[in-house]
């Protein structure tokens, strides 16, 4: 074999874990679970995903069927079709639980045209669920279905799209609206679903839910109304599962009653910033220093301080919140990445520097004002190790070059340059 | 031997906060002896002490985690045997503002200062209430306590009658909520209060609470602009010495908003920061502060002394029960269904109950739950928000088999619905009625 063809060899070698394409799809009826775009098909404990993105809303503004009087300024939304695929692919390529594999991933996507979703892990690309109410419940029916083989399975539901709220969380559906008299027939209520679903088999439950908790003139016209909106399932008897509720831990993008923010032609801030955390920023070493895991707490708070920096950098405010402080771990990064900010002293030194993050002897990262654009301020995600910090300015600066060892801690951590003149010594 | 004094500042504060904001201390470099150097603290809020860690000399990384989730973050040289100073708070920003007054109300970041003034972090309301007649109306017709008036803001302190009736009256329509409210306001009206500031757009005012037969709830109703919030008011609330707390009530009238805000404060140095974490929910970096705050010793005298504040019980507990791992807090088994039995006029002490047997039930435990759910119902609403929403999902639990949990449920639900989810006490909100 030539040494071209044994390289090729090597570096399929390499990714064909991560990155075996799946089966396609023999043994799986596509037609009955059109939802799916990942399963393994075994019965061991694992992880279940479930992942609603819901961009487009053929009822609101901008739709092809508007209604303005009940869109109350709600239109269509770019982040959530994209979140939603960006999330898909981090759980096919860097999601690691070697205690709960994952086991499925099935998504639903609202797009103006019907959605597939492509990756080589995945089930070959076919039409996924629209993000009809209807539709939506029988999807999560059988999500249920699939996770609840084993108790010791963990789900994570996903949900990215419009939300409302008045003290219960409503989730809007592709097709709200479309019955103006019924309007929450295309809705999700999330408290009631997240109730029912603590009676439901896996022990563990993780909710996101990237979307907006705005008051709606709609809900207070239902006030007093147990649950507006879809409920999906029936809570079951507790006494089914011994009599103790599952253990959720549900994450919302925003506060009570406030707005989360998505981009054009881009993800959310709050998937952007989930992302780093589940990477590694939100890793909680009370776990196990020696053996870093992702859980529940420690990526609420590294969440919270992401989506901080990023919204103060769009110039508006947004503060993820989170219900019950349930712990549990979620995902044990193979390679965490914490991000860095390094500054030095004076700041505008940094415009003018070259700074490296070594690792042994290996350069891992580099900034260099001669390739990149001169800043105060360089941000490395780095892993949670000791680093050492080479700094370098040029000469016209008089700054001695600087060593430093830093090890970033979650969620980020600063390292600071003191410079010192030559002139000093 | 090297120290960080931290210390998070908070100008005007009346008394010191021990307990104030979680903070994480972590070493830029690691230790001579290889080791990684990482502490959470509780650091007091202040307008002067702060707490000491003693530390290798070194750099360090100090970050404070505050109640609303917020991370302030600060640099930090420590030489050898010298106390380096970090302080959260004194920025530019609190430069600004006239926080003297607002010191306890701003403390969990619920008013954030701006250029332009105080701004309520969340969004309100949208204006969209049909008309009512005004709360002079009432006054002229029934006898109450009027006990400030701004240009657009009225507060009235009112009697509710405790237990389940409550929930029918709050659940009425808010012309009928006031009828009933207003008429059974007979006798002794409660503490006093008075209009402590008032500067257009904000008034605050404060309420000393007295000894009083704690079954009689006591609500602030508080006419705003376009709407209408009953407030529960959590009083007789004992400090640790023995006095009664005050308790603080603003009302934000911020123009720009479509409909005011109001929030309460108990003046509690002891708990303030636990409760301005629980007010915010922001309970996934709070255990640091719990294991400070001693919480057995602290439930035993909330309730067990004679000058016992089971208000403050509550709240300990709904943050323990969040926090902590069960096996790692045996003995509230032992104390909380004392604070159901003891208190049966306390909704929050059977909802408590409840919530600790769900966690981590015994055997043929479920109907213990339901019971407990059922007394938490009979004996009213809630002087918790937490205890609202953990109510109405308790009984969303059993509403498909119990007949009677499930009358409940719709009960609860429709308060559950005007519940203000960002306060600790139980706020809930009106537009106005046909």
């Amino acid at each position: 074999m030539s040494c071209g063809r044994w390289t090729s060899w090597i570096s399929n070698a390499f990714t064909r874990e991560r990155f075996a394409p799946m089966p396609d799809g023999d043994g799986l009826d596509l037609k009955t679970e059109p939802e799916l775009v990942f399963f393994d098909g075994t019965d061991e404990p694992g992880t279940h995903v479930l992942i609603v993105g819901i961009g487009h809303y053929p009822c609101l503004l901008g739709g092809e069927k508007e209604n303005s009087s009940l869109a109350e300024g709600m239109g269509q939304l770019d982040a959530p079709p994209i979140s939603a695929r960006k999330l898909a692919q981090w759980f096919l390529e860097d999601f690691h639980n070697p205690e709960k594999p994952l086991r499925s991933i099935a998504m639903v996507v609202s797009e103006r045209e019907p959605s597939t979703f492509q990756h080589a892990r995945a089930l070959p690309p076919h039409p996924l669920p629209r993000g009809d109410g209807a539709e939506v419940e029988d999807v999560i029916q059988r999500w249920i279905a699939r996770s609840s083989g084993k108790s010791d399975n963990l789900t994570v539901f996903f949900f990215c799209g419009h939300g409302i709220s008045s003290a219960q969380s409503v989730l809007l559906l592709r097709d709200y609206g479309a019955k103006p008299f019924h309007r929450f027939d295309g809705a999700l209520n999330l408290s009631a679903f997240r109730v029912g679903m603590q009676t439901m088999t896996p022990n563990e439950q993780l909710f996101i839910i990237d979307a907006c908790r705005m008051p709606s003139a709609a809900l207070d016209k239902v006030r007093g109304e147990v649950r507006p909106g879809r409920t999906a399932i029936s809570p079951a008897d507790l006494d089914d599962r011994g009599g103790q509720p599952a253990r959720q831990s549900v994450h919302h993008a925003t506060s009570d009653l406030a707005p989360a923010y998505g981009r054009v032609d881009g993800p959310s801030l709050y998937t952007e910033a989930l992302l780093m955390g589940l990477n590694g920023g939100g890793v909680q070493p009370n776990f196990d220093p020696s053996n870093l895991w992702v859980g529940t707490n420690a990526l609420q708070t590294a969440v919270s301080a992401y989506v901080a920096r990023l919204a103060a950098k769009e110039k508006v405010e947004q503060l993820p919140d989170v219900s019950g402080a349930i712990s549990f771990k979620i995902h044990q990064p193979l390679e965490v990445a914490i991000p860095l900010h390094v500054i030095s002293h004076p700041p505008e030194a940094m415009k003018q520097a070259r700074v490296e993050a070594r690792l042994d002897k290996d350069v891992k990262s580099y900034y260099d004002f001669r390739e990149h654009e001169a800043a105060e301020e360089w941000v490395v995600n780095l892993s949670y190790c000791a680093h050492t910090i080479f700094a370098s300015f040029h000469e016209n600066l008089g700054f001695e070059d600087e060593r430093l060892v830093n090890t970033p801690m979650p969620p980020e951590s600063y390292c600071r340059i003191n410079c010192r003149s030559r002139l000093q010594q | 031997m090297s120290k960080l004094n931290i210390l998070f500042h908070q100008v005007g504060l009346t008394a010191d906060i021990p307990l104030g904001v979680v903070a994480r201390i972590s070493r830029t470099e690691m230790e001579a002896s290889g080791r990684e150097y990482f502490k959470e603290v509780v650091v007091p809020a202040s307008s002067a002490r702060g707490i000491d860690v003693d530390v290798e000399p070194g750099s360090y990384w100090v970050q404070a985690i505050l109640p609303s989730g917020r991370i302030l973050q600060q640099y930090c040289d420590v030489a050898g045997e010298e106390t380096a100073h970090v302080s959260f708070g004194d920025d530019a920003a609190a430069a600004e503002r006239d926080a003297g007054w607002l010191s306890w109300q701003t403390f969990d970041e619920g008013l954030i200062p701006g250029s332009s003034g105080l701004l309520r972090q969340a969004p309100t309301r949208p204006s969209f209430w049909s008309k009512i007649p005004s709360l002079e109306t009432f006054a002229r017709l029934i006898r109450r306590t009027i006990l400030g008036r701004g240009d657009q803001a009225s507060l009235s302190v009112v009697a509710c009658p405790p237990g389940r009736e409550a929930w029918s009256i709050v659940a009425s329509e808010t012309q009928d909520l006031f009828r009933q409210l207003l008429r059974r306001n007979d006798g002794d009206l409660p503490a006093e209060a008075f209009l402590e500031k008032d500067t257009g757009r904000l008034k605050l005012w404060k309420l000393k609470s007295a000894e009083q037969d704690p079954s009689q709830r006591r609500w602030a109703l508080i006419g705003l602009g376009n709407g209408l919030e009953l407030m529960c008011l959590p009083t007789p609330w004992r400090l640790a010495s023995g006095e009664f707390a005050e308790v603080e009530l603003l009302v934000d009238m911020d123009p720009e908003r479509l409909h005011p805000r109001a929030s309460i404060v108990v003046r509690d140095p002891d708990l303030a920061g636990l409760l301005a974490y629980l007010g915010r929910g922001n309970l996934s970096s709070v255990r640091p502060l719990v294991e400070s705050l001693d919480l057995e010793k602290l439930v035993d005298r909330a309730i067990s002394e004679k000058a016992a504040n089971p208000l403050a019980a509550c709240a300990a507990a709904y943050v323990g029960l969040a926090v902590f791992d069960l096996a790692e807090r045996e003995r509230w088994d032992g104390w909380l269904p004392n604070l159901m039995n003891w208190f049966p006029w306390l909704p929050d002490g059977a909802i408590l109950h409840a919530r600790r047997i769900l966690l981590r039930p015994g055997i043929n435990e479920n109907e213990l739950v339901l019971l407990a759910l059922k007394r938490a119902f009979h004996a009213g609403i809630p002087f918790f928000a937490a205890g609202v929403v953990l109510l109405r999902d308790g009984l969303l639990l059993y509403a498909h088999k119990d007949q009677e949990a499930n009358a409940m449920l719709d009960a609860v639900s429709s308060v559950a619905s005007r519940l203000d989810q960002r306060q600790a006490f139980t706020n809930l909100r009106f537009g106005r009625g046909a």
